[in-house]
């Protein structure tokens, strides 16, 4: 394996990794915005509170290896979706600030506006990265040079607005499998009839969502590894179908990391799509940005796993440490 | 220089400035705030924990407007300037994915445990955990340091297939301008954290309230606003305009006003900046201070204008006066600072009630200072985004119109004016409630 594959794999895991950690604080966000009664809500809070932050940097994380390993897909993604990327810079702008001084002030009508814009900032949020994603799948629009121009008129059609509402309702059924898990009674009650509503909206929306952004040649890389895709297809399939069953069993760490599973296997199998491909032209494959024609020189793409390779392992002590600090000091409570 | 070129540079000019001021804030309180829970923790008075969660608050709040827009910093580059993303990414991107796996997830996860962990966690965790934040957001501006100093002076590349190639990894970290930029932006920061204790205390000081509390953290942040005001301008200052003398002459001659190529130039000490052709008019200068300043000779040559193509130099009356504004505000800084040591060793700053007021009033200035080095570092830099290898004017994005960037810049001021006035707010409500009794302190 060489350079290029290896950090598509990394950068592929990162991804996923960031998918399924600010996937349940986000989740959560989209149920809460839902969510008519106020102690419910502030249960919701006291679940991403300390977390958000530390799942968020993930995304940062990902876009910083991004730019330093295939700096030529950094710069074409965020050119090339430009407002799509801004309204989400402001969304997470608007949920971070939202969730950090919702308690500054004690009025009812500031809680209320608050709680809408952390809501409503995640459900924006979730949406854009599904619009994104959307187009990345099934190949996006570039001009006659290549040059990638993805602006609001282009890019919002019915499949990308499909794929928008999956993330939504798969996200808002992870964030509330992570609420009924760390919820207890009512509240997690509450939480699993979410869950169980959110994985049926999944599962209708699924099928229309990837038959409509995906396409013949969108595909052409799997060719070559047509057995592997079809077993991540298949465990992801089953990993998803396997939900309800241990809501059931009131199994929910299980139902959570089946979840967890499900969406890292989603992210996987966009990746198997792609591969090599970063960004693929939906006009004209030889267009395309690879793992090599984006990539950066092998020795910077080196000195970047030196340094992943010595951050990461602190980077997973750090946060397995602070994790396990609060939760053994009763799990947290109240706020900022 | 076309529309969406400006547009850009208007943008991220806003965005970054206004992310600073949380940074200047934030990075400037953290290590005094560390100094507050040590005596805490080690002393178990009521109030120095007293006076951590007070500042502790303020500090927390400045950091996740850092934090939210922060964010905008790492996507901005590939936003609006995938020209250079595309140009210097091979060496550009690995000191942000640097900072964000080294330094990020340690401030992220650590200040969940500050905040959340008070009183719940043993004491020497909490107090792990404020120093592990300090520690991270030291280091973060460590790596975009490095970032930055390399656009001005670049180093370990080499120009390959038309862009940046990566030769030396370690030539890129420690760039001719690193440490000295470090060491600068850093301390300017402290003394920035030093004057918002200051004004604080000293506002509390005014109203006659928890004077214990208040007269501790004013003596803590006046001696540490001495000693980091004074290094400011010697060796940190200085060094700074020596490096700058000698890897950016373009910019040096705009900050001092160089006209002419000279031995045994002059420094400024008055004058007012005119563009066409860049010259000073009722200009005083002290006669071979500047040569001296810069090469520690008194007869040494000064590059001026006249050794320079007009198109290569930077925009003349902004670079001259940020750089004046900033140093002039050094200089206040050391004084007032003097002054409030020499009082509080006679015993008298308690009672100075007028200085007391000008230390409140201090508060904002060495936020406006570290603005305007920042500008002066930044638009002296022009008309080149990499310095000597990349212009501004061919480093925007190609795929983004200037009707995009006007819509985005229009979103991101009013946000960030809403904000701007929210933040304001909440800290003046804060300060203002003063520190609360200890069990309501715990939240």
């Amino acid at each position: 394996m060489d350079l290029n594959t290896l950090w598509f794999l990394i950068l592929g895991t990162l991804l996923a990794v960031y998918v399924v950690l600010d996937g349940y604080d986000l989740g959560i966000g989209v149920i809460h915005l839902f969510t008519a009664d106020r102690k419910q809500r502030e249960h919701f809070l006291t679940l991403v509170g300390p977390y958000w932050d530390g799942n968020e940097v993930w995304l940062i994380i990902a876009g910083g290896v991004l730019f330093a390993v295939f700096p030529g897909a950094y710069a074409a993604l965020l050119s090339g979706f430009y407002p799509y990327f801004v309204i989400l810079l402001m969304a997470f702008i608007a949920r971070g600030l939202a969730l950090g001084l919702r308690d500054t002030y004690s009025s009812s009508l500031w809680h209320r506006f608050t709680d809408v814009c952390f809501g409503g900032a995640s459900l924006l949020a979730v949406a854009l990265v599904g619009i994104v994603g959307a187009h990345l799948t099934r190949g996006v629009p570039t001009d006659t040079n290549g040059i990638i121009r993805a602006d609001l008129g282009n890019g919002l059609d019915l499949p990308a607005l499909l794929a928008a509402a999956l993330a939504v309702a798969l996200l808002a059924m992870h964030g509330s499998l992570y609420a009924a898990m760390k919820s207890q009674a009512d509240q997690r009650r509450y939480a699993e009839k979410w869950a169980f509503a959110m994985w049926a909206l999944t599962l209708v929306l699924a099928v229309p969502a990837a038959a409509l952004n995906l396409n013949a040649t969108g595909s052409m890389g799997v060719k070559s590894y047509p057995v592997s895709f079809a077993l991540v297809v298949a465990l992801l399939a089953m990993s998803l179908i396997y939900i309800p069953w241990t809501l059931r069993r009131a199994t929910y760490t299980r139902a959570f990391l089946s979840s967890s599973l499900a969406i890292a296997l989603f992210v996987a199998s966009v990746a198997m799509l792609l591969f090599p491909r970063l960004l693929r032209s939906g006009v004209d494959d030889s267009h395309s940005l690879t793992i090599y024609n984006a990539a950066a020189t092998q020795s910077a793409m080196l000195v970047t796993l030196v340094i992943i390779a010595i951050a990461l392992p602190l980077a997973i002590a750090y946060t397995v440490f602070v994790r396990v600090m609060l939760e053994r000091s009763g799990g947290p409570r109240g706020g900022y | 220089m076309s529309d969406v070129v400006w547009l850009s540079r208007l943008q991220f000019g806003i965005t970054i400035g206004f992310h600073f001021i949380f940074v200047t804030v934030s990075l400037g309180i953290v290590w005094l705030l560390f100094a507050m829970e040590t005596m805490a923790w080690r002393t178990a008075q009521k109030a120095w924990s007293r006076a951590a969660v007070f500042f502790g608050r303020m500090f927390i709040m400045t950091f996740v407007f850092g934090v939210v827009t922060g964010m905008v910093m790492e996507f901005q580059f590939g936003l609006n300037w995938a020209a250079f993303s595309n140009f210097v990414g091979d060496i550009f991107g690995t000191p942000l994915a640097a900072e964000g796996l080294f330094t990020f997830v340690v401030e992220s996860v650590f200040i969940g445990l500050y905040i959340f962990g008070r009183d719940r966690v043993p004491k020497a965790v909490h107090w792990f955990s404020i120093l592990m934040v300090a520690v991270g957001a030291t280091f973060s501006a460590f790596w975009i340091l490095v970032a930055n100093s390399w656009m001005h002076t670049p180093g370990g590349y080499a120009v390959k297939n038309g862009r940046i190639e990566l030769s030396n990894f370690l030539e890129v970290v420690f760039n001719e301008s690193t440490w000295v930029r470090f060491f600068h932006t850093v301390d300017a920061v402290l003394i920035a954290g030093a004057f918002f204790v200051a004004g604080v205390s000293a506002y509390l000081l005014l109203g006659n309230r928890d004077v214990d509390l208040a007269r501790k953290t004013l003596r803590l942040s006046v001696v540490f606003g001495l000693i980091t005001s004074v290094l400011e301008l010697f060796p940190f200052g200085d060094m700074s305009a020596r490096q700058v003398a000698h890897t950016q002459p373009t910019k040096f001659a705009a900050m001092e006003s160089v006209e002419k190529t000279q031995k045994g130039a002059g420094l400024v000490l008055f004058g007012i900046p005119v563009e066409d052709p860049p010259h000073l008019i009722y200009d005083v200068r002290l006669p071979y201070a500047l040569s001296l300043l810069a090469s520690r000779d008194p007869h040494a040559e000064v590059k001026g204008f006249d050794q320079f193509s007009r198109g290569d130099l930077p925009p003349f009356a902004l670079t001259f006066t940020s750089f004046h504004v900033m140093v002039g505000l050094g200089t206040y800084f050391i004084g007032a600072m003097a002054w409030a040591v020499f009082q509080l060793v006679r015993g008298r700053l308690w009672a100075s009630r007028w200085f007391l007021w000008v230390l409140v009033l201090s508060i904002p200035l060495p936020i406006v200072a570290c603005q305007f080095g920042w500008l002066t570092t930044e638009v002296g830099r022009q008309p080149w985004i990499v310095y000597g290898l990349m212009r501004t004017a061919d480093a925007a994005s190609p795929n983004v119109s200037a009707h995009q960037v006007l819509v985005s810049l229009w979103s991101f001021g009013i946000l960030y004016s809403v904000l701007g006035v929210f933040y304001v707010l909440l800290m003046v409500r804060d300060v203002r409630r003063g520190p609360q009794p200890v069990n309501m302190a715990k939240e």
